[in-house]
């Protein structure tokens, strides 16, 4: 029961500092940047058409960025060490991943919600008449974050640099983007994962898949990890 | 000049994992580049040879900027070169000026084994998927003009072309390397890291968009001299 509490404790205090991080900010206001502008330039653009644009390629970045180095910073400020005595000498990194996830999940749905009211403030019938494909992506948005975010945070366990921890999640993203096309395995263009309505029709039965394979992998990696360190200490 | 410490550091620091990540990577986009070359050579019902795809996929576009190019970069930048012991390398090999070297011949080291690496896995997978030839074959006279070659490209041999584009692309890639090597004595591993990266797709895209790369070697092999008595200067000044 105690340890539960412990869990609890550490769990709602972390998921309160990713709302108060400068990284969240600043992934935010890129991804209203992403977001706004293409509503703005194109053409009649609605909700649909400005979050496929520019958002889809630049998602994972965005999810990863807020919080998923946090285990790198924490090491190079020695932080770390003061939590773990403050933790009686026990890991905290699955517990981090699910607030790594939610931070990264917010990070990607705020802009998007931000889009909606703008659009729904310069054109309110366009957006009630679109509404099944608005809530389909605005539904997806938050487990294509999540589950980049911990991608992300599973690889700090892995490189040594904070910054290709980041970025290798949005590396492979954008490779499966550009050569996905040319194997014809179309059905499963990454974009659509986040972007359903891109081109064509997704077959949700596919992200799922991706969102499942992706949550395992990083979770064992995780799991890995922090077995690893229990040892140690 | 110290020879032992520069095996010890060429073992010590000896980026294995990123070489293996960049050997996957470069697998992929390898067979992806020489898949669109079989569909293309099916749809105007002509075969290329295997060496005018080698040649067509290390001067693609998007395969030398945006690929192999941050690959080179990952690779090298892990190699630590001026930071990977600090002021005890200094100590180490007795002189300031025995670590630009050391520096300089790591990124020579580095780029000799990326380019024997890319250069097996383009070729292997082109000979896989089309049969050799020795002068060029119909289907590369039809497309080229689209892929930025000029007309005088086409009078040589494609061994020769191969030949030129490989020296002209690992000398800018060796550049970049050592652009990195200076960056990466005055700032963090990851900032140069990020630096380079930036510098190196802007410079590159520029040379391949002149798609003949030969009239500006001379200023390439300038930019790495220049760069390379720079690091000498920086070093001699500063502490790691």
């Amino acid at each position: 029961m105690k340890t539960l509490k412990l869990i609890f404790s550490f769990f709602f205090t972390d998921l309160r500092r990713i709302f108060t991080e400068p990284t969240f900010f600043t992934s935010l206001l890129l991804g209203s940047v992403a977001l706004l502008a293409p509503f703005f330039i194109l053409p009649s653009s609605s909700f649909v058409t400005a979050q496929s644009a520019v958002f889809p390629f630049a998602a994972p970045f965005l999810a990863a960025l807020p919080f998923a180095a946090i285990y790198k910073t924490e090491r190079e400020t020695k932080y770390a060490d003061l939590l773990k005595i403050r933790r009686g000498g026990k890991s905290y990194a699955v517990t981090r991943f699910f607030t790594v996830g939610i931070g990264g999940g917010f990070a990607l749905m705020i802009p998007e919600i931000l889009l909606l009211a703008v659009s729904f403030f310069i054109n309110n019938a366009a957006v009630m008449d679109d509404l099944f494909r608005i809530n389909y992506t605005l539904a997806l948005s938050f487990p294509f974050g999540f589950v980049f975010a911990a991608l992300a945070y599973a690889m700090t366990f892995i490189t040594r640099s904070k910054i290709i921890a980041i970025i290798t999640p949005e590396v492979l993203y954008l490779l499966f983007t550009y050569a996905f096309p040319y194997l014809d395995l179309e059905k499963y263009y990454p974009p659509f994962a986040i972007a359903p309505f891109i081109y064509g029709v997704a077959d949700l039965q596919y992200i799922y898949l991706m969102f499942a394979a992706m949550f395992i992998v990083s979770l064992i990696i995780t799991i890995i990890f922090e077995i690893l360190t229990v040892k140690e200490s | 000049m110290n020879i032992k410490y520069l095996k010890i550091s060429l073992t010590e620091d000896f980026p294995a994992i990123r070489l293996i990540i960049a050997a996957m990577v470069i697998t992929f986009a390898a067979v992806v580049t020489i898949y669109k070359y079989v569909d293309l050579s099916d749809s105007v019902s002509a075969s290329f040879s295997s060496t005018e795809t080698t040649i067509l996929a290390l001067s693609d576009m998007i395969n030398r900027v945006f690929i192999f190019l941050p690959l080179y970069i990952f690779v090298v930048s892990g190699a630590r070169l001026a930071n990977g012991l600090g002021n005890t390398g200094i100590l180490l090999q007795k002189s300031r000026a025995g670590v630009a070297t050391n520096g300089i011949l790591k990124v020579f080291f580095y780029t000799v084994l990326f380019a024997v690496i890319l250069l097996i896995i383009v070729t292997a997978t082109s000979q896989a998927a089309f049969p050799k030839a020795d002068d060029f074959t119909r289907a590369f006279f039809g497309t080229s003009s689209a892929y930025g070659f000029r007309s005088d490209v086409l009078s040589e041999t494609p061994s020769k072309v191969a030949v030129t584009l490989v020296t002209t692309m690992f000398l800018t890639y060796f550049t970049i390397g050592i652009i990195n090597f200076f960056l990466s004595i005055l700032l963090k591993e990851d900032a140069a890291f990020v630096l380079t990266v930036i510098i190196g797709i802007g410079a590159e895209a520029m040379i391949v968009q002149r798609s003949s790369a030969l009239p500006l070697l001379p200023v390439v092999i300038v930019i790495a001299v220049i760069f390379i008595l720079l690091s000498f200067a920086v070093l001699s000044r500063k502490n790691l």
